[in-house]
């Protein structure tokens, strides 16, 4: 992984203590799958230890972004269809849209169409993923929880430096540029540097912490070719999801698209309408489960 | 989205795909046919172009116009969106036409579509 200088976060952060904690579920699970002798029931009694978590991931499971051909009734029946750390995957997104995912009203940031667009990118990079095939894309639920954390740090953001963060709102719409411009303005960092930090601070896997870091100069990465595949996933994803306008980013505009990227997934130009009518059809079906319900 | 034939075409049916003939697009995605996209289209001896909708069924919407306003005010929007995007990029400029001919697919169901922007 490329690394990345995380002390001018740390001091515009200052009050560190206050970040958020990783869900305990992941960190339960991600202590768990270093055992080798663990079981799929062992797994399942760990999530369903929080009953909302898992009804939720079985809805998600049964939904039609897996679209199984028969119902899946238990989350150990999920662990041993999915694999563990797909499951892990799906408890990360499942369990974070349910600590960040309830929308602040009368803020300046749409937080509602904030998670709208994470979830579409991460609906997007699933199908971006299924297309690309296993050599660069081995994991959806990987891809998926990549795409719902790709733009967090604009929620450190939000809630940490709020005030800075107003103004950066400001200076998007009266300069009329891209929200990524606003942050290098007045902040010095984006939301990419602050999402890293995180994910750092999370210790989550160094292939998301790449995604999250480098989704919009995906050419930066270049130790690792399964990070570049997987930055060049979000990439994309990104780019789609603000072309359909699937929620907001914190700007209405698409950014420019990395070609290398989109050829390095070994894509054509006949893959995209299928990725785009895959990616609005389930998002449709996922907003009602993880957004609304 | 249906298939059909040239001498079936009429004013103000929405096309669905872009029409290309001899390495030529002569008409885009999203362009609501004139009398002289007729003209054109048999001028280039076209046979069949997709347009949107179902023209043979009583409640066809690619046989409804889409309001003109309505129409200036979406072309807008997508013009706006890939304002900052590399539009010479092929796959950016797909993605501008196929957000162009959706949106102006909801426009004529009348559904909302999901941006908060």
């Amino acid at each position: 992984m490329n690394s990345r200088d995380f002390s001018g976060i740390e001091q515009m952060l200052g009050h560190v203590d206050q970040l958020p904690t990783l869900p305990a579920v992941y960190k339960r699970l991600q202590q768990m799958l270093t055992d080798p002798k663990v079981s799929a029931r062992e797994v399942g009694a760990v999530i369903e230890q929080d009953q909302a978590l898992a009804a939720k991931l079985l809805k998600v499971v049964n939904s039609s972004y897996y679209s199984f051909p028969r119902q899946v009734t238990t989350i150990s029946h999920s662990v041993v269809i999915l694999g563990f750390n797909e499951i892990k995957h799906m408890a990360l997104s499942v369990s974070l849209l349910k600590m960040f995912g309830n929308a602040r009203a009368g803020t300046l940031f749409d937080q509602s169409g904030f998670w709208k667009h994470s979830l579409g990118v991460a609906v997007c990079a699933g199908a971006i993923g299924r297309k690309a095939g296993p050599a660069k894309c081995p994991s959806h639920e990987e891809a998926f929880v990549a795409g719902l954390l790709h733009d967090i740090g604009k929620i450190i953001e939000d809630q940490f430096l709020h005030d800075d963060f107003v103004l950066v709102l400001r200076e998007q719409k009266k300069q009329d540029v891209r929200l990524i411009e606003a942050e290098k303005r007045i902040l010095k960092n984006t939301h990419q540097d602050f999402g890293a930090f995180l994910a750092h601070k999370w210790r989550l896997p160094a292939i998301l912490e790449s995604t999250i870091g480098f989704h919009h100069d995906p050419l930066r990465v270049q130790d690792s070719e399964s990070e570049f595949a997987m930055t060049s996933i979000i990439h994309c994803a990104n780019i789609i999801a603000r072309a359909l306008a699937i929620g907001t980013g914190g700007d209405p505009y698409v950014p420019r698209l990395e070609h290398q990227c989109w050829e390095f997934l070994d894509l054509g130009t006949d893959d995209l309408e299928p990725i785009v009518d895959e990616s609005a059809g389930v998002f449709n079906d996922m907003a009602k489960l993880l957004l609304e319900g | 989205m249906v298939r059909i034939k040239t001498s079936e075409l009429k004013e103000n049916m929405v096309v669905a795909r872009p029409v290309v003939a001899h390495g030529r697009v002569l008409l885009a995605a999203g362009v609501a046919v004139t009398g002289s996209h007729l003209r054109i289209l048999a001028t280039w001896g076209v046979q069949e172009i997709m347009v949107e909708g179902d023209p043979h069924s009583d409640c066809s919407h690619a046989s409804q116009p889409i309001d003109t306003q309505a129409r200036k005010t979406i072309e807008h929007a997508i013009e706006k969106r890939f304002s900052k995007s590399n539009t010479d990029n092929e796959i950016i400029a797909l993605l501008k036409n196929g957000a162009l001919r959706m949106e102006i697919e909801q426009s004529i169901q009348g559904t909302p579509d999901s941006s908060g922007e």
